[in-house]
């Protein structure tokens, strides 16, 4: 995956030139009549820039930057939505800081360039708002996964937080079936399991909202792998809370 | 006279143990509910709770025992609360892999 997305990167060099300008590796290919894949007679399969800025393109370039705003400013709207849900259980800090960095940063950042790019009438002025568009605000590959991966790791925590809750009175139960005469051993194991469970749910969890947050636009692409560790342990962390789960129902089941 | 007189103790004694016996039994019946210490939750250890009749005079009675999980604890309905919120996670999770496997254009 770490590949992929360094491709994508590198990639994106140029055929996010095409939109973007990102001229930082492969300087004078944005925009240019030709990529540099196709200067350098390569077989890549990375597509050529389409639109191109030149003088007689410029128009279509324009358009392209434009939507490419207008895309982002959705999806730090739909971020936005996501931070603001009170259905999740994103921390109040963690919460102030994803719509802080939203509402404060990213988009008035991304709606500053848009009027830059209807009265950019030079390549150059349209390179720059585009470049700044991406490499500035990183939306999808810093705040959107960002955002996406608080919410789990805030939610998952939460989750964690109701099965230890439960965890005193369940074995307050147990006991009590004990004493009546209840053959309780599965329903022992079954506990015994589900603290397991939850403590390495807890593990996975701890501290990967402060590390997502963390990064920053700046940190890419270095920081694709901080995001990728961190879904590793989320997701790792959700099994663990789901098989605790099933070990809640086997515990109900056993005492009933 | 001494008739008279003895029969008049005996209504008057009569009498006494009646008024006596209608309190009794009057505050007994608001008193077995006051004083009821049944255990709330149906974990607890089996205990004998004691009723008060009247004062002086006790009423053993023993609960039975129950191996039954709290209904506040682990009921159905909190083993559904879980598994919404389990679901939920799992939706968001699913947004997030989405974001990191097919990520749009900022490269």
């Amino acid at each position: 995956m770490s590949h992929t997305i360094m491709k994508r990167v590198a990639a994106g060099v140029l055929t996010a030139g095409a939109v973007a300008g990102m001229t930082l590796a492969v300087p004078g290919a944005a925009f240019a009549a030709s990529s540099a894949a196709d200067a350098a007679g390569s077989t890549s399969t990375v597509p050529p820039s389409s639109p191109r800025c030149t003088p007689s393109l410029f128009s279509q370039a324009q358009q392209a930057v434009q939507a490419a705003l207008t895309a982002r400013v959705t999806q730090l709207d739909a971020l936005q939505s996501a931070a603001g849900d009170t259905a999740n259980h994103l921390t109040a800090g963690d919460r102030q800081t994803l719509q802080t960095d939203i509402t404060t940063t990213e988009i008035p950042g991304i709606q500053a360039l848009q009027p830059q790019v209807q009265q950019a009438t030079t390549c150059p002025q349209l390179r720059a708002a585009a470049r700044a568009m991406v490499i500035d605000y990183r939306v999808y590959m810093v705040m959107t996964p960002q955002t996406h991966l608080t919410v789990v790791a805030d939610d998952e925590t939460f989750i964690e937080g109701q099965f230890t809750a439960f965890e005193p009175t369940i074995a307050q139960a147990i006991t009590a079936a004990q004493h009546a005469g209840k053959n309780v051993t599965a329903a022992q194991a079954a506990f015994t399991d589900l603290k397991n469970q939850v403590a390495t749910a807890q593990s996975a969890t701890t501290g990967q909202d402060t590390t997502v947050l963390a990064q920053t636009p700046q940190g890419v692409p270095g920081n694709w792998q901080v995001f990728l560790a961190a879904r590793t342990d989320l997701t790792n962390a959700r099994n663990d809370l789901h098989t605790a789960y099933a070990d809640a129902r086997q515990i109900r089941s056993d005492l009933q | 006279m001494h008739n008279a007189k003895r029969k008049l103790t005996v209504v008057a004694m009569a009498a006494g143990v009646t008024v006596t016996l209608a309190a009794c039994g009057a505050g007994s019946s608001s008193h077995v509910v006051e004083g009821t210490t049944v255990p709330v939750t149906a974990t607890s250890a089996p205990a004998p709770a004691s009723t008060t009749v009247s004062p002086g005079t006790t009423i053993p009675v023993t609960v039975a025992p129950t191996t039954a999980v709290p209904s506040d604890t682990l009921s159905a309905n909190t083993l559904n609360q879980v598994a919404t919120e389990l679901g939920s996670l799992d939706g968001n999770l699913s947004t997030a892999n989405n974001d990191l496997n097919n990520p749009q254009g900022d490269s």
